[in-house]
């Protein structure tokens, strides 16, 4: 078993680092703050007593040079989601080991690869690549997911190393336990007991540390003696309807973000019907601005094949739904999919549902015609702003 | 997963109805205005100058709103509201 783990440390902080060249620089005391709490912090900040979870307040208090920097979750997964895909470019098991606010970690199992890359200098060297040189990546590879982490952790930004098996327990042994991927309160027992490495921890007999702290000590145990069995786990793939929208004009009024939604969904519900199936999730991702973002899943108790239907229960999430900024992008994506069983029709279709009906035949043609439906249906956004181009905007009818 | 479909979206799809366009104002010393050229027609001399009012809005953001807004009568018997846009001070028409 060959495992490359692709490490950048401190993710959303590489991100913006990245981005604003002027925060670079190993003594500048940067936090990341989302809802006026701290998320992450650079080593130096953490120097000074500022740690993840403090209050923006107390953070101030203990540095007062601290550089805050509001959180942007949804732009740190897009962009973590990007080297994925690369890396799912050269390997096919990726798996990912990440959250907002964190360290950014991807497992690759390599095994196999040497038939495609002799030379495993080049393959570490496109592995590497995957990730832009500004997030400072660096890539392990060992025989294990936990080593080659380690391996990873160990490296300046840039670099790549291979850690044979047999490298593996020395080079484990003088690490110190924090690098364990358990609770914090064990590290802290660990730290208490005064086993501050892991060679020190693998030392012990594996059933003494079981005893004393359970599963997750006999992982522990498991990790620091080099024994990580562990395969790299592929997230299964779902069969999935996805509708993206992007809104060059971000939209700051709720009957807006409906109206949009509402057209995201008729153009999801137009490859549903085409596939003649129904859905039984559907999940709505909203992007702000400033990378905020707002998502929501609906699980319908019964798989919805009208699109009215799925309307009704999306509706009422989008109207309550706390948008914190102006949407700059929609996202939705019907799941769980299901082939329609049973269609019970109306014997008399009302008037109003067969001139509806003429319409969207009409808005087809026209559309066959002309590439786009030159037609559109007015929508109240701000009736009461004192911009008159403010107060309506005319949305595409889509048929 | 269905494919992107490769034409933008966006902009196309939520258009914002009564756009403002731009007119052609000559404007005496005190800034009212005085002529008013509407696109491929004569300059109109305003006659009465109804009301006027002024708009500032999202001055936190990079590209703040401010305008000077006047409904006036141009001889010609029409009822016109133009503004001036004092962040550029380009003049515009719309409906109000």
């Amino acid at each position: 078993m060959r495992i490359g783990c692709l490490l950048i440390p401190h993710f959303a902080l590489a991100c913006e680092r990245a981005e604003q060249p002027g925060l670079d620089g190993g003594a500048a005391t940067i936090a990341i703050v989302e809802e006026r709490v701290i998320r992450e912090v650079s080593p130096a900040a953490r120097r000074y007593g500022v740690w993840p979870g403090q209050r923006l307040q107390e953070a101030f208090a203990a540095c007062p040079y601290l550089v805050t920097i509001e959180a942007r979750p949804g732009h740190y997964e897009r962009r973590f989601q990007v080297i994925l895909d690369r890396l799912s470019e050269i390997a096919p098991a990726v798996e990912a080991g990440w959250a907002p606010f964190g360290h950014g970690i991807a497992y690759v199992d390599i095994k196999g690869l040497h038939r495609h890359y002799p030379d495993s200098r080049q393959l570490q060297s496109r592995l590497l690549g995957c990730a832009q040189s500004e997030l400072r990546p660096r890539l392990g590879v060992a025989p294990g997911k936990f080593p080659a982490y380690v391996v990873a952790s160990r490296l300046k930004p840039g670099l790549a190393r291979e850690v044979e098996a047999a490298e593996v327990p020395a080079m484990l042994g003088e690490m110190d336990v924090d690098l364990l991927p358990v609770d914090q309160r064990m590290i802290r027992r660990l730290h208490q007991l005064g086993l501050h490495t892991l060679g020190a921890l693998s030392a012990l007999p594996r059933h003494s540390v079981a005893a004393q702290f359970g599963p997750e000590g006999a992982l522990a145990w498991d990790l620091a003696s080099g024994q990580d069995q562990a395969a790299v786990r592929v997230a299964p793939v779902e069969e999935s309807i996805e509708v993206r929208q992007a809104f060059i004009d971000s939209l700051t009024s709720r009957e807006l973000v409906m109206a949009a939604t509402e057209q995201v969904l008729g153009r999801a519900f137009r490859a549903l019907a085409d596939r003649r199936q129904a859905a039984r999730l559907a999940t709505l991702r909203i992007d702000l601005e400033r990378g905020k973002v707002w998502q929501k899943q609906v699980t319908f108790k019964e798989p919805r094949a009208i699109q009215s239907a799925i309307w009704q229960a999306l509706k009422p999430v989008v109207e309550t739904a706390d948008l914190a900024a102006p949407v700059v992008g929609m996202e939705l994506s019907l799941t769980r999919l299901t082939s329609v069983i049973g269609w019970q029709g109306t014997l008399w279709t009302s008037q109003r549902r067969q001139r509806q009906e003429r319409i969207q035949e009409a808005m087809q043609q026209l559309k066959a015609r002309y590439g786009t439906c030159p037609v559109g249906r007015i929508v109240e956004v701000e009736p009461w702003s004192r911009i008159p181009e403010r107060r309506a905007a005319i949305v595409a009818f889509d048929p | 997963m269905v494919s992107h479909p490769g034409t933008p979206g966006g902009d196309r799809r939520i258009r914002p109805l009564n756009l403002p366009k731009p007119v052609g104002v000559d404007i005496d010393s005190e800034g009212r205005p005085l002529y008013v050229t509407l696109p491929d027609r004569n300059p109109q001399m305003v006659i009465d100058l109804v009301k006027s009012w002024r708009v500032d809005e999202e001055w936190w953001r990079e590209q703040p709103i401010s305008r000077i807004y006047w409904q006036c009568v141009l001889d010609n018997g029409q009822f016109l509201t133009i503004f001036n846009d004092l962040s550029d001070g380009t003049w515009w028409r719309q409906r109000a």
